[in-house]
């Protein structure tokens, strides 16, 4: 009975530990710019050796970061989604293809335009996969509502 | 926990078909770095114990519409036996069967097709199989 017990708890304390398992932390902020103009920021803190892809990291490699936003008629997208962070690209012999990816922290930047002047959110989801030299995790989405005021 | 996925030609390869021999079930795919840096170590293994009883199957994540990218990595990293995969990324069922969370993983089943050990990687690999086949 104490055995079995020992077991249950075991397996338990196993699937905390993998579900705890998550290299990155997100946090999203909107800035003023102007009255109508907000520039979203979707920052990604890493843990130690871990690594995050660009949106532009070649085909054949590794998932790119992706960043969809949901259709909201008060605003406007201004362009395309921004990196700011160091991006580093080096040439993976093994695949054959370079590389784009991002350690310790990146923030994913995006400029908006409200159509008039009206309290509203923006809402949608960063999908990216994560890799260190031990191994690679399954691609995560996470979803974002930040308000405009 | 038996399976049947399709090799690279699409011939349908089932776990228990291997019964009878230790086979290393490994978890990979071609566009994960960490995996094909583990690739010669594997190689290594496959070529000490290949004659003694002991074989690899390998299960692909690689994604949909990726069949070249497979068969390029495989032939690059020298994996010179059975290679099975649906091609659906992190949702292949035979991972998902197994509970892959992370890649490369990997299982070592013996030849009754019980699971002996598991994440076996870099000299651990060797080292457990020197032990199964002492000469």
């Amino acid at each position: 009975m104490m055995k079995k017990l020992i077991w249950v708890i075991a397996i338990v304390c196993t699937a905390c530990i993998v579900h705890a398992q998550d290299p990155a932390s997100w946090t999203f902020t909107a800035k003023k710019i102007d009255a109508k103009t907000f520039e979203i920021n979707l920052s990604a803190t890493l843990d130690d050796d871990w690594h995050l892809y660009s949106q532009t990291t070649p085909d054949g490699g590794p998932v790119p970061t992706s960043v969809s936003f949901a259709k909201n008629p008060l605003l406007v997208l201004e362009g395309k989604v921004k990196e700011v962070g160091t991006m580093e690209k080096h040439f993976e012999k093994l695949f054959g293809v370079q590389v784009f990816q991002y350690s310790e922290k990146v923030d994913f930047v995006q400029t908006v335009k409200l159509k008039a002047n009206a309290k509203t959110n923006i809402s949608g989801t960063v999908e990216f996969m994560l890799c260190n030299d031990e191994m690679c995790l399954p691609p995560k989405k996470v979803p974002f509502n930040i308000s405009l005021k | 926990m038996n399976f049947t996925q399709n090799d690279t030609l699409g011939n349908a390869v089932s776990l228990a078909s291997f019964k009878g021999k230790y086979v290393l079930l490994d978890f990979w795919a071609s566009w994960c770095g960490p995996c094909r840096a583990e690739n010669p170590n594997v190689v290594k293994a496959y070529n000490k114990y290949k004659d003694k009883g002991f074989t690899i199957l390998s299960v692909s994540l690689d994604q949909p519409g990726k069949h070249q990218a497979w068969m390029d990595a495989i032939h690059k990293d020298g994996l010179t036996w059975t290679h099975v995969s649906d091609l659906k990324f992190w949702d292949n069922e035979v991972a998902k069967q197994y509970g892959i969370r992370a890649i490369p993983q990997n299982f070592l089943i013996d030849p009754e097709g019980k699971i002996i050990a598991k994440d076996l990687r870099g000299d651990e690999l060797t080292k457990t199989l020197s032990e199964l086949f002492p000469n």
